[in-house]
């Protein structure tokens, strides 16, 4: 199995970079998406409470090789509107469509997070920002929000891991990543064992990624 | 004579081969990708349809057995037929050494020539690799093209699409400024009212195919004689010229030059 | 108006043919949760018992296909089943073109994937229900096969379900993967279409649509069954929030 990695050794470091760059990108820009949604969701009132509960159902009900599609092939199907728009260099790009589809997934999962972890702060610790006379915004933004974070590093985590996955299959949009290298080392070779490879690299990506979330997770073992 | 099965709900999903049952008639396995048109397509009833599935049939009426056929996705059709998911692959594959080191070919049944079709904008009148600087060319992953891209437009962006009408959806919107493929399926495709784009340059083979054939695995070499007799039969009562009426007003049979008397002749 | 006639049933629109691909979906889903769930047990229990081997396996198992892509998983199943098919068939002395199908393939894939996650559904319900109650029962004379199925299975469903309700939603959405392997389910179904149509947004859109129903009817069955499984609870302040 060595051989076929070594034979085709750039394409696996430039699929390697692939993935990892996308799932980089998509868990940091999916958090920032996430983050109003999450809170829009604890909150539950209003407006904003309906549409983040539409947001979540939405990208969550769907599986994310449909909202893969939906974006890619259906942005090339409104690509003379999105051109007048300007928007077409964005679209245009399976990279930028493989990372809107992964960010408007995973969103929707840390949002999740978010408001579960908002939900679980106990009372007492309102209570304690209300005697304190802190302003709401006071009390979100240096209490409740680094405790929220905080506790909600694990799931956080698990979602790091789960789009780690999920970037694999960009590859269907033409990406090569891992996926996508391992595709084509399949299909030049008929060598199952390109996929074998393949599964080498995300199992050590996963284990490295767990081992890094459990140190993270132990610094901040106070949220818990 | 005819059975395809993935819109019928199949009671024995597991396991797709018979038990050895000793059916009345022998039936043969055929595999085929279904996303091919004019040669292997499904349509708006669920029915498999084209060229390639009606071939098959008659080499199944030729040789008296039941055609049983199924689709595959086709960057892993060679796999499939060695995984014995089916036994006969009539698929429009490209004779190539390679693949002959995996699976085993019947004599070929018609030439599946490769041209470029481009976006009409572009105003490309001929497809050289000095022709075609900078631009993006789209093919099926797994076809024959890739490697003639490889070999001779290195400089150009390639993108892989598991399935051909994929890769013309993103000419047509214009992510791909061309398509290399047969000139049969992109014109069936283009035909089919679209105006975005058109052939350039000309049609061409891939040095050492010698056109598309019926595959089989390695070990299968007495299925291999029984299909070549099936085909030369049907060539020679004329049920082959029927069914190439039906979707090509013209031989199919005649070999295009290859790519290396275009690009380096 | 135009679009939706694409959708009738019978020979001039995909309606039926999204049907078919719909009961695909479902059919291998319903097949595929219970043999997950058998599974996620027999880890589980391999993971907490006293051979240090089967401990080991079991910890594999859950580390291995917990990191895989499940298109992976799928596609290493698919493809590779046939060496293992080939060698049983072989030494049991039978037909060897014996082959299994996508829809095995996608059933035996997802069920190893959705029971590296369902051990720890198991785990964490059986840990709910607490070793006290296991304890009682054997004190009382009761055969661990009837401690089992008297006294643990019946709390477990309350513990377990909001977690095995995550887990279906999960697997009804990865039933998706096995059209990468031409099983005609909602999502090839729908491609297949968009090969002769061309109308990828709006097929793409209309079986998100399927399946964001399937999820909230999924949920609203889990809503349920938990409030059932609750019966005797609810007054006591243990019901899930």
């Amino acid at each position: 199995m060595l051989d076929l990695w070594f034979d085709y050794k750039d394409l696996w470091l430039s699929g390697l970079k692939v993935t990892a760059s996308l799932t980089l990108l998509a868990i940091l820009l999916g958090f920032v998406l996430a983050l109003p949604i999450g809170v829009a969701r604890a909150r539950n009132r209003g407006l904003s409470g309906v549409l983040a509960y539409g947001y979540v159902i939405f990208f969550r009900g769907m599986p994310l090789l449909v909202l893969l599609f939906l974006v890619y092939y259906g942005a090339g199907e409104f690509s003379r509107d999105l051109r007048s728009l300007g928007l077409w260099w964005f679209f245009r790009d399976a990279y930028y469509c493989g990372l809107l589809a992964l960010v408007l997934n995973t969103a929707a999962y840390q949002a999740e997070i978010i408001r579960g972890s908002l939900n679980g702060i106990p009372s007492s610790i309102r209570e304690a920002n209300a005697a304190l006379n802190l302003t709401r915004w006071t009390a979100f933004r240096r209490v409740l929000f680094p405790i929220a974070i905080a506790r909600a590093l694990p799931g956080l985590g698990n979602e790091f891991i789960l789009l780690l996955k999920a970037t694999s299959l960009l590859a269907i949009i033409t990406i090569f990543d891992l996926m996508g290298q391992a595709r084509f080392i399949f299909s030049e070779t008929f060598d199952l064992r390109a996929y074998y490879v393949a599964a080498l690299h995300y199992l050590v990506l996963v284990l490295v990624l767990e081992w890094l979330l459990r140190r993270i997770e132990r610094r901040n073992a106070w949220a818990a | 004579m005819t059975a395809f099965a993935p819109f019928k709900l199949p009671c024995a999903v597991f396991l797709t081969a018979s038990l050895a049952l000793p059916a009345a008639a022998e039936t043969l396995r055929i595999g085929t990708e279904g996303a091919y048109a004019p040669f292997n397509f499904v349509t708006e009833d669920g029915s498999l349809k084209g060229f390639d599935v009606d071939i098959g049939n008659a080499l199944c009426m030729q040789m008296q057995v039941e055609c049983e056929w199924s689709t595959h996705e086709w960057g892993g059709i060679i796999p499939a037929l060695n995984a014995k998911k089916f036994d006969v692959m009539v698929a429009s594959m490209a004779i190539t050494e390679k693949r002959q080191e995996k699976v085993r070919f019947s004599s070929p049944y018609y030439f599946n020539a490769m041209r470029f079709a481009a976006l009409k904008e572009l105003e490309l009148d001929t497809a050289t690799p000095a022709s075609l600087e900078g631009m993006v060319i789209g093919t099926q992953s797994g076809s024959v093209a890739v490697t003639v891209l490889q070999e001779y437009f290195p400089e150009n962006e390639i993108k892989l699409y598991p399935k051909l009408g994929e890769a013309l959806l993103d000419m047509e919107s214009g992510r791909l400024d061309l398509v290399l493929e047969s000139k049969f399926s992109i014109g069936d495709w283009m035909a089919d009212g679209t105006d975005c784009c058109a052939f350039v340059g000309e049609d061409f083979l891939m040095d050492g195919t010698i056109g598309a054939g019926i595959a089989m695995r390695l070990e299968d070499e007495k299925l291999q004689t029984r299909i070549d007799d099936a085909l030369a039969a049907i060539i020679a009562n004329g049920t082959y010229d029927d069914i190439r009426a039906k979707y090509f007003g013209f031989d199919i049979r005649s070999q295009p030059r290859m790519v290396s008397d275009l690009f380096e002749g | 108006m135009e679009l939706l006639s694409l959708l009738t049933p019978g020979p001039t629109g995909w309606g039926d043919e999204l049907l078919i691909g719909l009961s695909m979906t479902l059919g291998l889903a319903l097949a595929t949760f219970p043999v997950s769930i058998m599974l996620s047990f027999l880890i589980h229990w391999a993971r907490s018992s006293r051979r240090r081997p089967l401990r080991y396996l079991a910890q594999m198992h859950v580390s291995i296909f917990k990191s895989l892509p499940e298109i992976l998983t799928l596609l290493i199943i698919y493809y590779q089943s046939q060496v293992v098919i080939s060698w049983v068939a072989d030494y049991a002395g039978l037909d060897s073109t014996l082959s299994i199908s996508p829809f095995l393939a996608g059933l035996i894939a997802l069920s190893l994937v959705i029971s590296a996650y369902g051990s720890e559904v198991v785990r964490g319900a059986l840990q709910a229900i607490g070793k006290g109650q296991v304890e009682a029962a054997q004190a009382l004379g009761l055969s661990r096969f009837h401690c089992f199925w008297k006294v643990v299975l019946p709390q477990f469903w309350r513990h377990a379900l909001p977690g095995l309700g995550n887990l279906w939603v999960i697997l009804l959405k990865d039933t998706s993967l096995v059209s990468v392997i031409a099983l005609s389910d909602l999502t090839h179904v729908a491609a297949l279409a968009i090969n002769t149509t061309r109308e990828p947004f709006f097929f793409y859109l209309v079986i998100a649509a399927i399946y964001i129903s399937l999820v909230i009817f999924s949920s609203w069955i889990q809503k349920r069954l938990e409030r059932r499984a609750a019966r005797g609870f609810v007054a006591g302040g243990r019901a899930h929030a």
